[in-house]
């Protein structure tokens, strides 16, 4: 009775997001064919550069069929795919991908069906167990400072305390509690204690950015033109928009790494439970874990590599991020994602609390 | 009249479109009521219990309140220009900011509005303001934008009624020793009453379930509701706190109405009932 | 010298170019009751609107009560008027209807409802105050337009066809009340129909307007049996005309030939001189119908119409159709169609007018 209680549950969330999700559902490919790799990936950047670097050539080795459906969300895709999934596989973060294993929705990824796991330092890979993975880790980017180099010097911006500084009252940006859950805080706890698990600290700190904010964005367009146009001068935020941007020819907005060090933001694939064809999806992941994919994808939107026999172009990376690829991952930090996950719901909740309430 | 197969075909999509959405709110609802240990009201309590989510609660009806009433007060007059101007061109102009994606027309804004925006470019460039004078990321910001994007919804609810006023009734007042203040509070303003409470409540459920202006146009502080369940519901996925918000919502904005509906019942209680 | 309550003084409307009103000079007198007659679209309606001020005139000026009210607001002015559609508010009641003049004026809201109930005896809807409008027949709508009028006792009412609306039973019963409710309360009525008869049967005064202008006023009497124009003659009662040309004259009376006849008959006739063309007119009841002969022409009968107290003929004499009347008595023998009789026609009653080519 048990089961059928819980089953019964989650096909209620499930049904739930599907109906709010109908929008782009229907857009998808309803009763998808099992002759084809369908994989979903956010529209835009991400999407065009899976189909290039990852999809055609996978399809030109194998054969197999690759096609990418641009979604606004992955996990919000495959959530509301659920009772039926029609797609063998899809990307996310570490985080989004522990909470999709959790709801039962993807498989685990077995270390031992990829040899090419080999090739990634171990404390980059989510694990559930020893043997297992929630998802497979293709390449990374980071959470840096980016500013607006008309209306602030990046000697200014040496440590992430500039966010909370009276001298940028009102003037930088921050993402809101559901965000913050998964990268400032977190990292703010690490910064300020060394241990990401004392959130108070983190939780303090975001608190003072929010309170020196202009405003508190609500998505990558709203923070792109707040920083591109000024209103805001600097955010804790992605570096790949930087890249490019960077790669369209707009070099106002730059990043940098404060002293302090950033956030490593790493991204994985996974395999949707009880998808179309799982023999190919789980051939695609092995392809997506060599070296040559991951090398390809670099120049769209600055995804980096794990795998460490891939061979990147450090001067264009130098370029575009103002770090080499070893600089990078030196100052990056790696936090335990399954604890960001398992808290985060509570976590968003608490910084409601904190941030909400008018002041 | 009996409606053929084919016709009967073309309905199914309607039919397929209302059962998911009718599951996903029953769904909705369930979750907020099963918890983990069976029937309870958990979600309720939790949702009451946190400071926070009372008040973006209390502010989502502040808001719905202040622009239900600004988009009348300014949907009014408008809708009397309209109906003067007998011009169908003026009416389309009015239509018009519902034809550009509330995304595109918010961005508009913050080019207006910001801190670099016209109009505290011009006032810094007068000299009038040194510092720029904030416009938006407050409630100020999420109201215009509100207003700006409801008043057609306001506006045509009340033209609708108002240009069915017959104009002779006003030359009846007037022959009857009536001045305009007392034509327009006695006569003009009761007829158009229904149109006014459509518009209000219509304004008022809007607002109350709006979701991407206050995201981008307040600041956090003016959370609104809709927003927080939104993204309950489609970036953390929690389903019992998103249902029971919406749950929330939903009542008190049905509570909120209903004052506006027992109004209207009174203010058209000596009209004729076939009035639609 | 009765007083003067309204007067419009050479009144022009122009709506762009049409010219609705031209050169009006209008008096009219306290506790009359005055009727404009004439054709739909000859001005009635927007004479009235500038005499209530819902429009401004083009040029001349408006004096009610001695005094100029040419740029004076509608509500300022004393003078009521039941509109063409009554214009009852939808909103309110009968009581609120007739009281809603009383508390705009001021006046206590007790007083207001005593005079209200007042109003409703005299217009016959004693209990009908608390009545919706939707809830009222036409007839009983009509009633308390004028009540909410009346109770505010205007030096003036104008009401623009109010029982254009109703059927002709109702018409004429509304007729009757209208008449007998202005006799008790004195105020003067400025009252506008396109139907000739109800303008005879209700005036004191007829004005009859043709495309903008005043054709003639006067008494029904006078308007009926001295018609100054041909217009006014033609729109006022039956009437057959004849194409003649004048030959002498002597004061009122000319001698004009007709040629559709082939005789030369007097008639009344002013500004005529010899060898003008005119049209003679002659109303029916002056044509009679007998068949002994002597008659001083023949006609042939064509039509025949039964209207209870008049039988009405068609007859062709020459080629000339005429229409005649004649009062039915039961014994009398009627003429059947197509039977020949002697047309005999009263001259002296006939009156000759220019004619317009
Ligand atoms: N607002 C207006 N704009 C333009 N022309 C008008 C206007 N009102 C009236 N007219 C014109 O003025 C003339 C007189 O109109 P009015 O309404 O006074 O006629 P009426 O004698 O009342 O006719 P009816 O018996 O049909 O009511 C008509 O030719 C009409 O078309
Ligand atoms: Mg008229």
């Amino acid at each position: 009775m048990r089961g059928f209680e819980l089953s019964r549950r989650r096909f209620a969330g499930l049904a739930a997001t599907s109906a709010l999700a109908m929008p782009y559902v229907s857009t998808t490919a309803l009763g998808a064919a099992s002759g084809e790799i369908i994989m979903a990936n956010f529209g835009g950047g991400p999407a065009a550069s899976f189909r290039n670097a990852y999809g055609l050539p996978f399809q030109e080795e194998t054969g197999i069929k690759f096609r990418v459906i641009e979604v606004p969300s992955t996990e919000t895709a495959l959530i509301s795919s659920a009772s039926a999934p029609q797609y063998n596989s899809s990307y996310h973060s570490f985080a989004g991908a522990m909470r999709l294993y959790k709801m039962g929705i993807t498989e685990a990824i077995a270390i031992d069906d990829y040899p090419e796991l080999a090739d990634i330092p171990e404390k980059f890979l989510p694990k559930i167990d020893d043997k297992h993975l929630v998802g497979l880790p293709v390449h990374f980017g980071f959470y840096g400072m980016c500013y607006n180099r008309d209306f602030a010097k990046a000697e200014e911006l040496k440590s992430w305390n500039a966010l909370i500084s009276p001298k940028f009252k009102q003037r930088v940006s921050a993402t809101r509690p559901t965000f913050a859950s998964l990268y400032d805080v977190p990292w703010y706890s690490y910064m300020l204690t060394g241990d990401q698990k004392k959130l108070d600290a983190g939780i303090a700190q975001y608190r003072k950015v929010i309170a020196n904010s202009v405003t508190a964005y609500t998505s990558m367009a709203q923070n792109n033109q707040l920083l591109e146009r000024g209103e805001a001068v600097a955010s804790a935020y992605y570096a790949s928009t930087v890249w490019t941007k960077k790669r369209e020819g707009i070099n106002n907005v730059d990043v940098l790494i404060p002293e302090e060090g950033a956030l490593m933001l790493p991204y994985v694939l996974v395999i949707p439970k009880n998808c179309p064809w799982p023999e190919a999806a789980r051939k695609f992941l092995a392809y997506a874990s060599t070296p040559a994919p991951a090398e390809r994808a670099l120049e769209g939107t600055g995804s980096l590599p794990f795998n460490t026999k891939a061979k990147v172009d450090d001067a264009m990376i130098k370029a575009r991020f103002n770090y080499t690829l070893p600089d990078l991952v030196k100052q990056l930090y790696s936090p335990d994602w399954a604890f960001v996950e398992a808290t985060r719901l509570d976590l968003i909740k608490r910084l409601e609390a904190e941030v909400l309430m008018p002041q | 009249m009996r409606l053929s197969r084919a016709a009967f075909l073309l309905l199914l999509p309607v039919l397929g479109m209302i059962l998911s959405l009718g599951t996903g709110v029953f769904a909705l609802i369930e979750q907020s009521f099963v918890g983990a240990d069976g029937l309870s009201l958990k979600a309720f309590q939790a949702f009451v219990s946190r400071r926070e989510a009372m008040s973006v609660f209390l502010y989502t009806h502040q808001m719905a309140l202040l622009v239900s009433a600004i988009c009348v007060v300014v949907s009014f007059p408008l809708a009397v220009f309209l109906v003067r101007k007998q011009n169908q061109a003026y009416v389309l102009l009015i239509m018009m900011p519902l034809l550009v994606s509330i995304v595109v027309r918010t961005y508009g804004w913050m080019v207006i509005l910001g801190p670099r925006g016209l109009i505290n470019a011009a006032l810094m460039g007068a000299g009038i303001t040194t510092a720029p004078i904030r416009l938006m990321f407050n409630t100020t910001g999420v109201v215009i934008g509100l207003v700006h994007i409801y008043i057609p919804f306001a506006t045509l609810s009340i033209l609708t009624v108002y240009s069915k006023i017959d104009r002779s009734l006003v030359d009846g007042a007037a022959a009857l020793g009536a001045g305009p203040w007392r034509v327009f509070s006695r006569i003009i303003l009761p007829l158009a009453m229904p149109g006014v409470i459509a518009a209000a409540s219509i304004v008022y459920l809007l607002t109350i379930g709006a979701v991407v202006t206050p995201l981008l146009l307040g600041s956090i502080q003016q959370m609104m509701l809709g927003s927080m369940i939104y993204d309950q519901m489609l970036v953390t996925f929690d389903f019992p706190s998103a249902g029971s918000a919406a749950i929330i919502l939903t009542l008190s904005a049905a509570l909120a109405i209903l004052p506006l509906q027992l109004a209207d019942r009174w203010v058209t209680r000596k009209l004729p009932a076939e009035r639609s | 010298m009765p007083e003067v309550v309204v007067h419009a003084k050479a009144v022009e409307k122009k709506y762009r170019d049409v010219a609705a009103v031209r050169g009006v000079d209008l008096e009219v007198f306290r506790g009359e009751f005055l009727t404009l007659l004439g054709p739909s679209g000859c001005g009635k309606t927007t004479l009235l609107r500038m005499i209530v001020g819902f429009e401004q005139p083009t040029t001349g000026r408006i004096v009610i009560d001695g005094r100029d009210v040419t740029e004076v607001p509608t509500y300022r002015r004393p003078i009521g008027m039941v509109l063409q559609n009554l214009a009852l508010f939808p909103h309110m009641n009968v009581q609120e209807n007739i009281t809603f003049g009383l508390l705009t004026r001021g006046e206590r809201k007790s007083a207001a409802l005593q005079k209200a109930t007042q109003m409703l005896s005299l217009v016959g809807l004693a209990g009908f105050g608390h009545r919706l409008i939707h809830e009222l027949s036409g007839g009983q709508k009509q009633r308390v337009a004028l009540a909410r009028s009346i109770v505010l006792e205007p030096s003036v009412l104008l009401l623009d066809e109010p029982l254009g609306a109703l059927d002709l039973k109702l018409r004429q019963q509304m007729q009757g009340e209208l008449k007998r409710i202005q006799r008790q309360v004195g105020i003067t009525f400025i009252f506008v129909t396109h139907d000739q008869e109800e303008a005879l049967t209700m005036s004191d005064r007829i004005v009859v307007m043709n495309a903008g202008r005043i054709e003639q006023i006067g008494a029904p009497q006078e308007i009926y049996d001295h018609p100054e124009t041909m217009f006014v003659a033609s729109f006022v009662g039956d009437t057959n005309v004849f194409a003649g040309r004048a030959i002498a004259t002597a004061g009122a009376r000319v001698s004009v030939e007709l040629p559709a006849l082939g005789q030369t008959v007097e008639v009344q006739g002013r500004g005529i001189t010899p060898g003008m063309a005119v049209n003679v007119m002659i109303r029916p009841e002056f044509v009679a119908l007998d068949d002994q002969p002597g008659a001083p022409c023949s006609g042939q009968v064509t039509d025949r119409t039964f209207v209870g107290a008049d039988i009405r003929y068609s007859v062709t004499v020459g080629n000339q159709n005429l229409e005649a009347r004649r009062p039915h008595r039961p014994e009398d023998r009627m003429l059947a169609p197509s039977a020949t009789s002697g047309v005999t026609i009263d001259w002296a009653n006939g009156i000759a007018f220019p004619s317009a080519a």
